[in-house]
């Protein structure tokens, strides 16, 4: 009994070994990521919008009547004349059709989180098994993929979705997924399959092959680990792209989506306030969302970038 | 050099024709109905098929491709739906996009790569970085809300209020343009724009030369602003020369709204891609070694590090070519410009597929156009480039 008591004493579980090399890491880039001051911007903006999507659901519940602060359904029906300046009951005034804007605000903003993560997410999927793939095999493989990506770079990428949109009706999942494939096969694809054929000359890539471990072993369990960095990076100003290729399509009417931020602008424009200077409630804080959150995730990617690419630093 | 040029246009050509053809198949398979089915009001069924067996539509799709495809080859757009020879569309809306496209995209490039040399030189100080988060900011920020914002300046709050500022922006075919001007003359002003154009390029070209030839003899440098303000001022004196000096300051007058606008969105990139380049290039041994000699701080900045950071910008710029031909859509139509992107979108409302299907043709070529010249400048300045063929003809 007494061996076994002391043998767990001397051996920490393994989980909790790694719990500590992640939390040792993870100091050391946090320390590296808070030395710029424009990736510290970045994140307070998208924790300022994070926690104003989280926020919008219990608001609804909780102070503001459903009725009249529905984003998508409500109508206030105590005030005389729509679009309504901000006042203590609005408190950025009300849209075209008597809808409160920033309820409609802070609702899109969980639609765009949304939309950005899932394109992300499919970017990275993509490109890293693709830039894996074409690293790992070389040769006529990676002739193939990489005229297809060179291909999906050429092309003007928002003409293809404005084109597709008009002519199908495109709902927000259509959309993420269409954006997250055509930049999972554009440049992202290319960063990742450098960084993949530095990591596939590494002699633990060789280790793997001679204890016989088959393709995709090597593939899925000793490249894509090490590349998961910077697709995290990449991941980043895929987000931005996201929103903005939302923004723009729903500002023209393309899409199939409820509320978004682009849609709003859109309303004010088919209702003709756009270029009045009057009404400024009716499109500055959709505009000013998508801007800032736009140049948050931007910001974020560029001091990330720092972090992952050691070449940068100046040390 | 010259066999690398053709090895990369010949590519170009190829994935253009791969691009186009999927975008026949896509589009058509994809699209609800044609464009006979919208006049279903006032139409029977046997009037409808009559329509299509005019317009071609009842061909099956492989036809339909290989027709367009001779077209193509034959440089002959052939019609739109409604009947209006497609090249006498492109001629009305192709030289206002390249108006935009060509001088904006030159303008931001030159204020993007300055802003970016002289930001990341003193990367600690204040200035630097409010001007990185602006450019930042301006970068990612919505087109229409920019074109909006850029107006208000223009119209209310009196910034450029002596240039400009007439109400009618929205709107296709230049309504803010001066009637009774245009009135007496027969020129559209889409030939105005070439001819404007052709100043502009002439000149740029001209002066270049002799800028280079000033530069070799006296062994000294030009400002680049002042460079810059004598082919502006060369380019007006062309227009004067031709007699089209009214036309073309009338044009000026809605034109510069989405220069302006594209200019603000566009050099935050270049300004961006510069500073990382430059950032690389700071810490380099010549750098240092140059600084040594004694040269002056801005000589170390702009003969021995800026010239060596140019050429990752360059080859970034082919990636974000598509972009920026996408932001002039954009602009083009939140202001009601007349151009490629405008005349695009009423093609789509009104499903008119050869317009489209030749829209996405014109763009496909123009960004080809551009990265060659990109890839002619590229290997102007990297001698490795031009020496490839040497090379591998030698070992």
């Amino acid at each position: 009994m007494t061996v076994v008591q002391n043998s767990e004493r001397v051996l920490e579980p393994l989980w909790r070994i790694r719990l500590k090399l992640f939390a040792r890491g993870f100091k050391k880039n946090w320390a590296l990521f808070a030395e710029s001051p424009i990736g510290l911007i970045g994140l307070g903006v998208i924790v300022f919008f994070g926690l104003i999507a989280l926020a919008q659901p219990i608001l609804v519940n909780t102070v503001w009547e459903p009725k009249v602060y529905d984003p998508i359904n409500g109508f206030d029906i105590e005030i005389p004349y729509h679009p309504s300046p901000p006042s203590a009951r609005h408190l950025l005034g009300t849209d075209v059709l008597g809808r409160d804007v920033l309820s409609q605000l802070m609702y899109s903003s969980r639609f765009e989180f949304a939309l950005g993560l899932i394109s992300a997410i499919v970017t990275v999927l993509i490109a890293t098994t693709i830039g894996a793939v074409s690293a790992y095999f070389g040769g006529l493989v990676d002739t193939i993929l990489m005229r297809l990506v060179d291909l999906v770079i050429m092309v003007p990428f928002l003409a293809v979705l404005i084109v597709m949109s008009a002519l199908m009706g495109v709902g927000m999942i259509e959309l993420a997924l269409v954006i997250g494939i055509l930049s999972g096969f554009g440049g992202t694809a290319i960063v990742i399959k450098s960084q993949a054929l530095s990591v596939k000359v590494k002699p633990f890539v060789d280790v793997a092959r001679v204890a016989g471990g088959g393709h995709a072993h090597i593939i899925f369990t000793h490249l894509v680990p090490n590349l998961m960095p910077i697709s995290l990076l990449y991941m980043m100003f895929v987000v931005t792209g996201a929103i903005f290729s939302e923004a723009v399509l729903s500002f023209f009417g393309l899409t199939e989506i409820q509320m978004s931020w682009g849609l709003m602008i859109n309303t004010t424009q088919v209702f003709g306030y756009l270029m009045r200077f009057d009404t400024w409630w009716l499109l500055f804080p959709a505009s000013l969302s998508i801007t800032f959150l736009c140049a948050a995730f931007y910001m974020v990617g560029r001091a990330l970038d720092e972090v992952v690419n050691p070449r940068l630093r100046e040390r | 050099m010259t066999r690398y040029l053709i090895r990369q246009f010949t590519i170009s050509l190829i994935k253009l024709f791969v691009f186009l053809t999927f975008m026949f198949f896509f589009i058509q398979i994809v699209m609800p109905g044609d464009f006979v089915d919208q006049f279903a009001m006032g139409c029977d069924a046997a009037c409808r098929e009559e329509m299509r067996v005019q317009l071609g539509l009842d061909l099956p799709l492989w036809n339909r491709y290989f027709h367009w495809l001779g077209q193509v080859v034959r440089l002959d757009f052939g019609e739109s739906m409604f009947g209006e020879p497609i090249l006498d569309i492109f001629k009305r809306v192709i030289p206002p996009t390249l108006l935009v496209f060509v001088i904006g995209t030159v303008l931001a490039f030159m204020i993007g790569l300055w802003l970016g040399k002289v930001t990341s030189w003193r990367e600690r100080g204040i200035g630097s970085r409010l001007i990185t988060l602006g450019g930042l900011v301006l970068f990612t920020s919505f087109p229409p809300w920019l074109t909006y914002l850029v107006t208000y300046l223009v119209t209310k709050g009196g910034v450029f209020q002596v240039v400009g500022g007439r109400g009618g922006l929205r709107g296709p075919n230049f309504t803010g343009l001066d009637r009774l001007l245009w009135q007496k003359v027969e020129l559209s002003p889409s030939e105005v724009i070439i001819t404007m154009m052709i100043c502009v390029v002439i000149s740029a070209l001209f002066l270049f030369l002799l800028k280079f030839i000033y530069e070799r003899l006296t062994k000294s440098k030009v400002p680049t602003l002042m460079f810059v303000f004598l082919i502006g001022l060369w380019a007006v004196s062309g227009w004067q020369m031709w007699g089209i000096d009214d036309l073309a300051f009338d044009i000026m007058t809605i034109a510069y709204i989405p220069m302006v606008t594209y200019i603000l969105l566009a050099f935050g990139e270049f300004m961006l891609i510069m500073q990382a380049s430059m950032r690389d290039v700071k810490n380099s041994e010549y750098v240092q070694i140059a600084r040594a000699k004694g040269l002056p701080e801005s000589t170390v900045r702009d003969q021995h590090a800026a010239r060596n950071a140019l050429l990752p910008v360059l080859s970034r710029l082919v990636i974000s070519l598509p972009y920026l031909i996408t932001g002039v859509v954009i602009i083009e139509s939140s202001v009601g410009w007349p151009g490629l992107g405008t005349n695009l979108w009423n093609a789509l409302y009104w499903q008119n597929m050869p317009v489209v299907m030749n829209t996405l043709l014109i763009v496909g070529i123009i960004s080809l156009g551009a990265r060659l010249i990109i890839d002619v400048i590229a290997a102007y300045l990297d001698p490795r480039i031009r020496y490839q063929d040497f090379q591998t003809n030698h070992t």
